[in-house]
């Protein structure tokens, strides 16, 4: 039996050596399996048979015939068991079964006595669901996913069977949202980006406040409804703590009385109305994300600090000439930004207010804002939710609907949310897992309503005032210092690396277009799904001109972020294609032909972006940078 | 006014005395008298209307004098024998063809498990019922309807519907569809191979 186990947990330490040593560890009851009627492994748990004590195989061969009916790319399972079943489903060609088993005795019963090694080999293991959500979320939001759970783990594990269900569904919806994020923003965020570069010369990276703020409070204010509750207990800390809000709740804490000593901003659009035009914006300082909206650099505030994305190819590229190193971990909201900057500013503790993540009794956000009046209607039945709302830039009230979705809340009870609320909830869940693994801050949750996060701690504002914010100190003179001492950004390199780009990206319409005259070619000499031996030969120079392309797309590579919604498109063609028995050449052919279009159109539209910001950066670096304005 | 009342067609000569007969006097009058005949009334059809549920106390009460006419058919022991078989046989038909039904739905998690499970549990009920009953007249009128006494099957059958009782009470559905799958089906199919399956 020892051989058995040590073979199991050499191949799942292969993949996941935390997990065998956890199994390995574990040193409580087990389940004990005995011989099903064929000879196949069983067991009971609570009282339930967990396989057939007759024929667990065929048992499983049923339930794979059913799931593989529904046709998915992945199945992922709720309890692994004896591995029956995840072995019919590889058996039955499912190239992808994820299994998560919520029960350490079941886990080590099974591996102890059933030699799973070899299937192990194909199926990922799991026993820790913050992890198998992670991999979850790397799935590609294209792929059709199937939760499966037998009726004796549902039996058994009826809350974690719900919450497995709910969590896979947020995290697969976050992918699908994030991949519509992407068709709708990325070309967006490359033209910010463009924009921005000469406004961002005069702009000091973030990375300039690493480490200034050791030790001290740095609250993050979000927009929640319940802001309301304790926004006005911010007025006494300011001095004591750094105070660092969202962007959407700039507007409400003014009406609180308290200026925010940083606002964090990146939305790729302009955001006017967010701001006053009077003193109180320029008593406070903007960190913006280095592709948002242009009109958002030109907004007149005490200072403006950028960030860049780990995520966009041009920021990566480009952040050593700008003197940035640090690459804020953003899970898609700027509260988490806010979170990982407040952490590498050395904040401790980082205290959250306003973070509610869920619908309030009638609103999304806290008035004071940008919101005039809101109406909420949550039909539970149906799971959606309708938002109406005056918003003070529109003359018509503007109406929206979502599907609801539930996270915990601070009682342990559901809260209704809705997608992206769902995205940052998971998000803070995984990086509070990290941050508190390696020691990192204390990190409240003084949200006086709404989601409970898995890491922070959840306190009142009132006690975390009392306990944590004591000690007076001058955020001017800390950021002052910060900027002094940065590093001018180098310009000169900047120019040179646009203009590299500009030449790559010309080659890269030439061969664009060169695999599009190989295109006509073959269109001409295809007829049905038969190719001639013409069209054969093109096919291979095809190949041979894709190759040099994407050599030539290393240089460039943010151009594929301008192709997002092209790659997409083609990739559901793709995906529907699949399902044909016969590939339309024809089809297959103009779907082709329409991506490398738009690869030739994008590549010498950026050309010309990326020559004209290497001019304008030339003669940017002319200009006086803060540090000597503000001397 | 005096009720006219046919048996298979054929008018009887009755008399209602003091118009306070009732239906049930009437068919128990007619029954008796049928007895040595080995016949029994299986229809009866009032004012041109048959009653489906005239075996019920409250037809059995009626006074006979409010109607004009009931007509009543006979059927000999050896047909109503016959009629149970086939209702017996169709009964056990049903529950077998029920039983993978259930099982794939208990296997897969189907949602229509609990219902065709219902209609199993409902099925071996009847099946127990109609055996018995078929068994008693048989042997009050010397008739062999089986090739085997369906009493020896009885235990057994009532030993699977408790286990599989327990089974669902207790959410064990994998223990509920093992039972279903490799107890009561291969049961089911001897008994009737049992009883019904004579040698020529």
């Amino acid at each position: 039996m020892m051989d058995i186990l040590k073979r199991n947990l050499e191949e799942i330490g292969k993949k996941d050596r935390a997990l065998a040593e956890r199994i390995s560890n574990f040193n409580g009851e087990c389940v004990e399996l005995a011989p099903a009627k064929t000879g196949a492994l069983t067991f009971r748990f609570q009282g339930r048979l967990f396989h057939s004590a007759y024929d667990p195989a065929k048992e499983a061969q049923a339930q794979a015939k059913e799931i593989i009916s529904r046709k998915p790319d992945f199945v992922l399972l709720f309890g692994l068991g004896c591995g029956h079943l995840a072995a019919a489903l590889i058996q039955n060609g499912v190239k992808n079964v994820l299994a998560y088993e919520p029960s350490i005795e079941i886990l080590k019963g099974v591996l102890t006595r059933a030699d799973l090694s070899t299937l192990l080999q194909v199926v990922e293991l799991f026993d820790d669901i913050a992890r198998f959500i992670s991999r979850v979320r790397d799935i590609d939001a294209f792929e059709n996913i199937l939760c499966y759970s037998t009726d004796p783990y549902k039996g058994a594990f009826p809350r974690e069977v719900v919450d497995f269900l709910n969590r896979v569904n947020n995290a697969h919806i976050t992918s699908k949202v994030c991949v519509q994020t992407d068709i709708e923003s990325r070309e967006v965020w490359v033209d910010n980006y463009f924009d921005n570069i000469d406004q961002m010369v005069g702009c000091p990276p973030v990375d300039v406040l690493s480490g200034r703020f050791k030790g001290m409070p740095i609250i993050i204010a979000g927009a929640g409804p319940s802001l309301k509750k304790n926004a006005h207990l911010l007025k006494e800390v300011k001095g004591k703590a750094v105070i660092m809000a969202a962007i959407t709740a700039y507007k409400p804490l003014l009406s609180y009385g308290v200026i925010p000593d940083f606002i964090i901003a990146a939305e790729k659009v302009d955001l006017p109305e967010y701001f006053t035009y009077d003193e109180c914006d320029l008593k406070t300082r903007l960190i913006l994300g280095e592709v948002a909206h242009p009109g958002m650099f030109g907004r007149e505030v005490k200072e403006k600090f950028v960030f860049f994305n780990p995520s966009h190819a041009l920021s990566t590229e480009h952040a050593k000439y700008w003197g940035s190193d640090y690459f804020p971990a953003v899970g898609g909201s700027v509260t988490t930004a806010a979170l990982d900057i407040a952490v590498k500013m050395g904040g401790g503790p980082i205290i959250f207010v306003g973070q509610d993540l869920c619908f309030g009794e009638n609103e999304t956000h806290v008035p004071g804002g940008v919101y005039v009046s809101q109406d909420i209607k949550i039909d539970r039945d149906k799971g959606v939710v309708s938002i109406e709302e005056d918003y003070v830039t529109l003359k018509e009230r503007a109406k929206s609907s979502h599907k609801l979705q539930w996270i915990k809340g601070l009682d342990g009870r559901p809260v209704p949310s809705k997608f992206d609320w769902v995205t940052f909830h998971q998000w803070f869940e995984d990086y509070m897992a990290d941050l508190n693994k390696k020691g990192g801050p204390r990190v409240l949750n003084a949200t006086e309503g709404g989601a409970y996060i898995e890491g922070m701690e959840h306190v009142t504002l009132k006690d975390a005032i009392n306990t944590y914010i004591n000690t007076v100190f001058s955020v001017d003179e800390l950021v002052a210092s910060a900027v002094a001492e940065r590093t001018e950004p180098d310009t000169e390199g900047l120019a040179k690396s646009l203009e590299s780009m500009q030449k790559g990206l010309k080659e890269m319409r030439k061969t664009a277009d060169s695999i599009l005259r190989e295109i006509e070619l073959v269109k001409r000499s295809v007829s049905g799904s038969t190719a001639s031996p013409d069209a054969l030969k093109a096919v291979g120079r095809i190949k041979r001109l894709e190759d040099k392309l994407f050599r030539e797309a290393e240089a460039s590579p943010f151009i594929w972020e301008t192709l997002t919604a092209a790659t997409c498109e083609l990739k559901t063609y793709l995906k529907s294609s699949e399902d044909k028995a016969e590939a339309v050449l024809e089809e297959e052919l103009k779907a082709t032909s329409s991506s490398y279009e738009k690869v030739s159109e994008m590549c010498g539209r950026y050309a010309q972006v990326a020559f004209r910001a290497a001019g304008r950066l030339r003669g940017a670096s002319g200009k006086a940078s803060p540090k000597l304005a503000a001397q | 006014m005096v009720p006219h009342v046919y048996l298979d067609g054929i008018m009887l000569d009755f008399e209602d005395r003091g118009n306070g007969s009732t239906i049930g006097e009437l068919i128990e009058a007619v029954e008796n008298d049928l007895t040595g005949a080995r016949r029994f009334v299986m229809e009866l059809w009032v004012d041109g209307e048959r009653l489906p549920e005239w075996r019920g106390s409250t037809v059995l009460k009626r006074p006979l004098a409010v109607y004009n006419d009931f007509k009543l058919k006979t059927a000999s022991m050896e047909e109503i024998a016959l009629e149970g078989l086939d209702l017996l046989q169709e009964y056990i038909r049903v529950t077998r063809e029920n039983i993978p039904v259930c099982v794939s739905d208990l296997r897969i998690g189907g949602a229509r498990a609990d219902a065709s499970f219902s209609a199993i549990f409902d099925g071996l009920v009847e099946i127990v019922k109609t055996m018995d009953a078929l068994a008693r007249g048989g042997e009050k009128y010397s008739m062999d309807l089986f090739k085997e006494n369906p009493a020896i099957f009885y235990n057994a059958i009532l030993r699977c519907l408790e286990g599989m009782r327990q089974a669902r009470e207790g959410g064990d559905t994998v223990m509920l569809a093992d039972l279903l799958e490799y107890e009561l089906l291969p049961f089911v199919e001897e008994m009737e191979e049992r009883l019904f399956h004579f040698n020529a």
